[in-house]
């Protein structure tokens, strides 16, 4: 049963069809398609002079499933596998592949009758297992790709990562924390100008609290410490907080994203029109 | 004339006649009887008991060999699973009613405190006993052939525990679990190669949405679907993994010679290798 099942007995056979006279043997289809070299009953043989016909009429399986089934039918001289294989093979077969008599030595794993008959009905078989089995395999990894495409989804209702905070002239210095749990940022203004801080500890997201009689940035999670401009100085965190880029829109309103972000060393990327600060 | 109609023939049947019964006897295939043939009958013809063996060597139970990990480990996620089927009867998986749901529990429903209580303390000791059982099963090197497979379904199961642990943790919707989960899943953003910020992440293409944290989360941030997320992976999909896996580490520890003790002796034809394939 598991000889049955097992195509081996029957692939080593296949890559030997080419025919030895030949300067660009025809890759006669991989593995699975199998038909002209292994089956001698098969009505209508390929002609030496001719590039081996796409095997017609058979079942072909997916061509994903099996590896080596993704070289090409065409007869092309430089397809890879038919480069390694093919010389070899003919090599060793001097013989006319057609003839069975020539595969007899070839298959001395069990599976593949001595009797033409026989083995044709046996391929056959396997063919068709293959096929099934093929078909299973496909569907499968059909299956799994669009069980881990289904934990994505399109459409998300999250906060806009885009949205307007008003104008320059709404805020003082300082910190204001108004936009803390809707948009999770921070609206800070100093001498340079004013700038939006995404209220995000650097160490592992958690959201840091503005302790305003301190003027300290304080996380609860795990004790990151950052001045009123988001500077860490004191507990686990790599480096200051990031900063959103912030813009003038046409009607003088501030437009923050919170998905284009500045980390330090580029704070100073801003001015009048915009960027990690605008200049007011 | 005393004798007059029959009265209702009907009578209830004794306990021996029930024994004697149809019904009983398709329930019971075998008598009670205390001796070693019935005992071993009665393991093998139970569902639940023919995963262990019908017989195992008397010192092989001794606790000082297996301190009783595995079964303590086993009981309690029986524990966890019948309190964690009680408590999905009042907690409903959404921003808002989950954290009410906790409360109402543990303020108002009869036995509510009582059960959540149960299911959190189990959940607790149900990870230090896994790791115990494991650090017990590497001290008496029962991790060793023929039992390395086995170890490694262990291994499988420690991970899918401790994954119950954490997606349970989000369930109360607290500020504890909130924040835990926040920062467990950002530590998923450094994963190599599927992460948004770990190792060829970014030059792979993945971002924020739509990277493995996105997958674990439903989102970019944990809010509504990561919830329910949590809740299915917790109440549903690992359970049944787990239990998977259960059944084939119990079936495995019998198999590979049972819960102590030498491993048993194989034939050398009868395992997988070059000497199968010849015969």
């Amino acid at each position: 049963m598991a000889d049955d099942k097992n195509p081996d007995p029957n692939r080593p056979a296949m890559p030997k069809p080419p025919m030895p006279a030949m300067p660009a043997p025809p890759a006669a289809g991989g593995m699975p398609k199998p038909p002209t070299p292994v089956a001698p009953g098969m009505p209508k043989p390929p002609t030496p002079a001719m590039p081996a016909p796409p095997a017609a009429g058979l079942p072909k399986p997916p061509a994903p499933a099996v590896p080596s089934a993704a070289v090409p039918v065409a007869p092309k001289p430089a397809a890879p596998a038919a480069a390694q294989k093919a010389p070899a093979a003919a090599a060793a077969i001097p013989a006319n592949p057609v003839n069975p008599a020539a595969l007899r030595p070839q298959p001395p794993k069990s599976g593949v009758s001595a009797e033409p008959a026989k083995a044709d009905e046996k391929g056959l078989l396997l063919r068709r297992r293959d096929f099934v089995w093929h078909g299973v395999a496909g569907m499968l990894t059909l299956g799994a790709v669009a069980f881990g495409r289904f934990f994505f989804p399109r459409s998300l209702f999250e906060p806009r990562t885009s949205f307007t905070i008003g104008y320059a002239s709404d805020y003082g210095f300082g910190v204001d924390t108004k936009f803390q749990s809707t948009q999770r940022i921070w609206v800070c203004r100093n001498s340079q100008g004013l700038f939006v801080i995404l209220a995000v500890c650097t160490h592992l997201g958690c959201t840091p609290d503005w302790l305003a009689t301190e003027g300290l940035f304080k996380c609860p999670c795990h004790g990151s410490v950052y001045d009123t401009e988001g500077k860490n100085f004191a507990g686990p965190a790599p480096m200051p907080m990031r900063r959103c880029d912030v813009r003038l829109d046409a009607t003088g309103r501030i437009v923050v994203d919170t998905l284009t972000l500045y980390e330090v060393g580029r704070f100073n990327e801003g001015g009048p029109t915009g960027g990690a600060y605008i200049a007011v | 004339m005393s004798e007059t109609k029959p009265k209702n023939k009907f009578k209830l049947p004794t306990a021996a006649e029930l024994k004697e019964g149809q019904i009983w006897k398709s329930v019971f295939r075998h008598k009670l009887d205390e001796t070693p043939r019935n005992r071993s009958l009665a393991v093998l013809s139970n569902v639940f008991l023919h995963l262990h063996p019908a017989k195992i060597n008397r010192d092989a139970v001794r606790y000082n060999y297996t301190w009783g990990m595995g079964g303590i480990t086993f009981y309690l996620f029986l524990v966890l699973t019948i309190t964690g089927v009680l408590l999905m009867f009042y907690y409903h998986p959404s921003k808002g009613q989950a954290y009410r749901d906790i409360m109402y529990l543990m303020h108002d429903v009869p036995f509510g405190n009582f059960t959540r209580n149960m299911h959190r303390w189990a959940a607790h000791a149900m990870i230090i006993t896994t790791w115990l059982h494991m650090f017990r099963v590497f001290l008496t090197g029962s991790y060793k052939p023929p039992r390395e497979f086995n170890w490694n379904i262990g291994v499988l199961l420690l991970l899918f525990t401790m994954l119950l642990s954490f997606t349970g943790y989000l369930l109360p919707d607290d500020q504890l679990g909130f924040w835990a989960v926040t920062v467990g899943t950002n530590m998923a953003r450094a994963t190599p190669v599927m992460g948004s910020e770990g190792p060829f992440g970014p030059q792979l293409g993945f971002t924020a949405f739509n990277d493995v944290r996105f997958a674990i989360l439903g989102g970019s941030i944990v809010d509504a679907n990561a919830l329910l997320r949590a809740y299915i992976w917790h109440c549903v999909a690992i359970p049944i993994i787990a239990s998977v896996l259960m059944i084939v580490h119990f079936w495995r520890i019998r198999k590979d010679g049972a819960i102590s003790g030498p491993a048993p002796v194989m034939i050398e034809q009868d395992l997988s290798g070059p000497v199968a394939k010849k015969a």
